[in-house]
């Protein structure tokens, strides 16, 4: 392939193939291939221009060159793109269009007059017929509004201000269109599916296998709290799945044997197998993208009203221009109150400022799946957390062990890891790996595990009942039988940690201490969220009294409740909603769906079960709980900048009207005005919120 | 009246000539060649403006990468100094 060098510095080198050298894929194909044989630390292309820059470590140019003269047109690799080339590509083409429109608008100044006013009447046609198609469906809308502003300006043969309205029109639209693909393309990256294992059913037995090793027409079991990773048939088994990123709606839907089920939708409760007929695609991800891009359930009601209000304004701007005309008899003073109006101002502003509040949490790794979730997050006044995973660490350890009836402590970790180790929950995690890291390997003797939510777990081990769970499970749901020495045993070494019960026949045999200190940043997080308005921080857990007890006292928090069932913690969260209080759940177990979905913004973890990310409003990719009081603030100055925005909108618009009727202001320069301010409060409404 | 005075009698005919002329240009295979190579110029036209402009973005990424670069260097020799 040939190409010119027109960059070269150690580590940098720019080389040019010519414009349409190359197709989109086939530049991510090249970029693919410097980067695995060269070493590439970078690559950049655009095939606009056949551009192709290359970062490269020491001493390897030659490489670098010498594979770019090996390719050959007719047989360039493709590859995919990642997600900088989706966010350079969408920079490159705003740059492209920008340039061109401002470089055009100036440019045809300079046309003879017969010419600029082909070109301004082509441009007017698109907006003319934009306006047409609104009013066929019966709607008196901005379209129709700026259609008419247009039309007024030929109709004063004033051709120079028709095409600045339309400059200025185009810009603004080409600002929020950029805005919006910037955030989509962030909200795409992270709502990816993203399964890297699952047990795979293979004559009888299960095997743990990556993702990648499984082919349409294997059979995979799915249990509850897991996201399903493909698209299936139901060969065995019963669940309840959440299907709400794909149809949006809450309540799970039954899936039994011989039913469909879809990649991205979620397990809440149950087990199934199920045979693979598509492995997870691009367009899974698409739907839910737009859902979050057009659900008006998921707007902010400020952007809402603010797009009804700007449109139901039409009306008034024809019959104040009408009015004006009929009692001033005059044109100009007519045209100047129909081509300055508040609805395209309002409307933009509050949309640009969503859609990019949206994009700036992003950009700080928290994902927001509605500007609704904002508004509800400006508004809270309370926070509740889940404590396991959520105020303390995703990694507890096993800190001791206590076998009964002659087990010793191997036997005990051996068993609970056999059990635990198909469940997401981090205490079951915990179990697994002290298991592993004292190679105490567990055969797969059990037949069927049943997954009870946040009490424990029941299974068959060598023909008898074996449980472990909590002590609200073990003792008083399943009746086991323990004695007095074995309680004050477990008591005296259980101390601030957190116990799991091992149950076997009936009887009590072990129990395993697990240590989860609270998240190095948590305290810190608290003090953050009160500064930022928050009233009262509450921890709910089904934990021990003394484990939550340790924990709030080491934060901070203002109120705790322990031995909390899943159900009990969503009636808490109502009764404090009831009393008056906005409230942000923070949970991440699959427990915690039922009080995700009460609050009135929910947020979840990082490393959350993929039930709670499925439920939650808002996911914590850096699992850092400092960004909370970060969000909270940007969710206040967003409102406090659309209310500004407002005010500065009406007041600017007003005078400029008032100007236009007195006859201070001509109609053409009321219209430049109007549009100039409407296209400046849309791009400083893009301004990040946050500093740093 | 000479009716060969009679502007609007001509305006008549010019534009009878026009519709039957012009009727015949528009379908005729040269035009059609013509208004091909003018699209096809002003596609060109379009598709090398779009390369210029994206050569002089990356022209002035690759200016300020160089500035920056100056600007480092310029940065560590005065530390030295200052160490010295």
């Amino acid at each position: 392939m040939k190409y010119k060098i027109v960059y070269d510095r150690p580590g940098r080198l720019r080389v040019r193939c010519g414009a349409d050298v190359f197709t989109a894929e086939e530049g991510y194909g090249i970029a693919e291939l410097l980067r695995k044989n060269a070493a590439a630390t970078d690559v950049e292309v655009c095939p606009v221009n056949g551009s192709i820059l290359v970062y490269y470590p020491d001493n390897n140019k030659e490489t670098v060159l010498s594979l770019l003269s090996g390719l050959k047109r007719c047989s360039l690799p493709v590859g995919k793109p990642t997600e900088e080339d989706k966010k350079r590509e969408i920079d490159n083409d705003f740059t492209r269009k920008a340039v061109s429109l401002v470089g055009g608008h100036f440019v045809k100044k300079l046309l003879p007059a017969p010419i600029r006013l082909v070109f301004t009447l082509r441009n007017a046609i698109g907006f003319w017929s934009e306006g047409i198609r609104s009013l066929s469906k019966s709607r008196l809308d901005v379209p129709v509004l700026d259609a008419a502003s247009v039309g007024a300006a030929f109709a004063q043969r004033d051709v120079k201000t028709a095409g600045s309205i339309m400059f200025l029109l185009r810009l603004s639209e080409l600002l929020e269109d950029y805005t919006r693909k910037r955030t989509t393309s962030v909200l795409t990256h992270s709502l990816t599916v993203n399964v890297d294992s699952v047990w795979l059913v293979k004559d009888g037995a299960e095997i743990l296998v990556p993702m990648s090793d499984i082919a349409v027409g294997d059979v995979i079991r799915i249990r509850t709290g897991a996201l399903i990773p493909v698209d299936g048939t139901v060969t065995d088994g019963d669940a309840m799945v959440n299907e709400a990123s794909m149809t949006g709606e809450g309540l799970p839907v039954h899936k039994k044997q011989g039913i469909t089920v879809y990649a991205g939708t979620v397990i809440s409760e149950g087990s199934i197998d199920i045979k693979v007929t598509a492995l997870p695609k691009e367009s899974r991800i698409q739907q839910i993208v737009g859902l979050i891009e057009n659900s008006e359930n998921l707007k902010a009601g400020i952007q809402s009203r603010a797009e009804h209000m700007a449109d139901s304004i039409v009306p008034f701007s024809f019959i104040g221009a009408l009015a004006v005309g009929v009692f001033t008899r005059s044109m100009a003073k007519a045209l100047s109150v129909f081509m300055v109006d508040y609805s395209c101002g309002i409307k933009l502003s509050a949309s640009i400022s969503v859609i990019s509040a949206m994009r700036e949490a992003a950009s700080r790794r928290v994902m927001v799946k509605g500007g609704k979730f904002l508004e509800a997050f400006a508004k809270a006044d309370t926070i509740i957390f889940d404590k396991t995973g959520t105020l303390t660490e995703a990694c507890p350890t096993v800190c001791g062990v206590i076998g009964f009836y002659g087990y010793s402590e191997e036997e005990i970790i051996r068993t609970a890891a056999c059990i635990e180790e198909h469940f997401p929950h981090s205490m079951a995690r915990a179990v697994v790996r002290c298991a592993e890291e004292r190679g105490l390997v567990h055969e797969e003797e059990h037949a069927e595990v049943e997954y009870v939510v946040a009490h424990g777990v029941v299974t068959r081990l060598n023909g008898e009942r074996t449980l472990i769970g909590s002590a609200h499970f073990v003792f008083e749901d399943e009746k086991t039988e323990y004695t007095e020495e074995q309680k004050k045993a477990i008591e005296e070494a259980a101390g601030s940690g957190s116990v799991l019960f091992l149950a076997k026949g009936g009887k009590l045999i072990g129990a395993i201490f697990i240590n989860d200190p609270p998240r190095a940043e948590a305290a810190e997080a608290i003090a953050a969220l009160r500064a930022v308005g928050i009233k009262k921080v509450v921890m709910l857990t089904g934990d021990s009294e003394s484990a939550a007890k340790a924990v709030c006292e080491a934060l901070g928090i203002d109120e705790y409740r322990s031995q909390v069932l899943p159900a009990e913690k969503a009636e808490i969260i109502e009764s404090y909603k009831k009393n008056g209080s906005s409230v942000i759940m923070v949970g991440d177990g699959v427990n915690d769906s039922p009080a995700l979905a009460a609050a009135d913004v929910s947020v979840s973890m990082k490393d959350s079960s993929d039930i709670a990310r499925e439920v939650a409003d808002v996911t914590l990719l850096s699992a850092d709980l400092r960004e909370l009081a970060a969000v909270k603030e940007l969710s206040k100055r967003l409102f406090v900048r659309i209310e500004n925005n407002y005010k500065f909108i009406i007041t600017f618009n007003t005078a400029l009207l008032v100007g236009g009727l007195v006859g201070t202001i001509p109609p053409s320069s009321a219209a430049l005005m109007h549009n100039a301010s409407t296209m400046g409060i849309s791009a400083l409404s893009t301004r990040p919120l946050l500093k740093g | 009246m000479e009716w060969y005075k009679n502007r609007k009698l001509w305006s008549f005919v010019g534009g009878m000539a026009t519709a039957l002329i012009g009727a015949k240009i528009v379908k005729a295979p040269k035009t059609r060649q013509a208004c091909v190579k003018g699209i096809a110029a002003g596609m060109t036209f379009k598709k090398n403006a779009e390369a210029s402009i994206q050569n002089l973005k990356e022209d002035a990424q690759d200016i300020c990468n160089d500035a920056r670069e100056e600007a480092a260097k310029a940065e560590d020799k005065e530390c030295e100094g200052a160490e010295a």
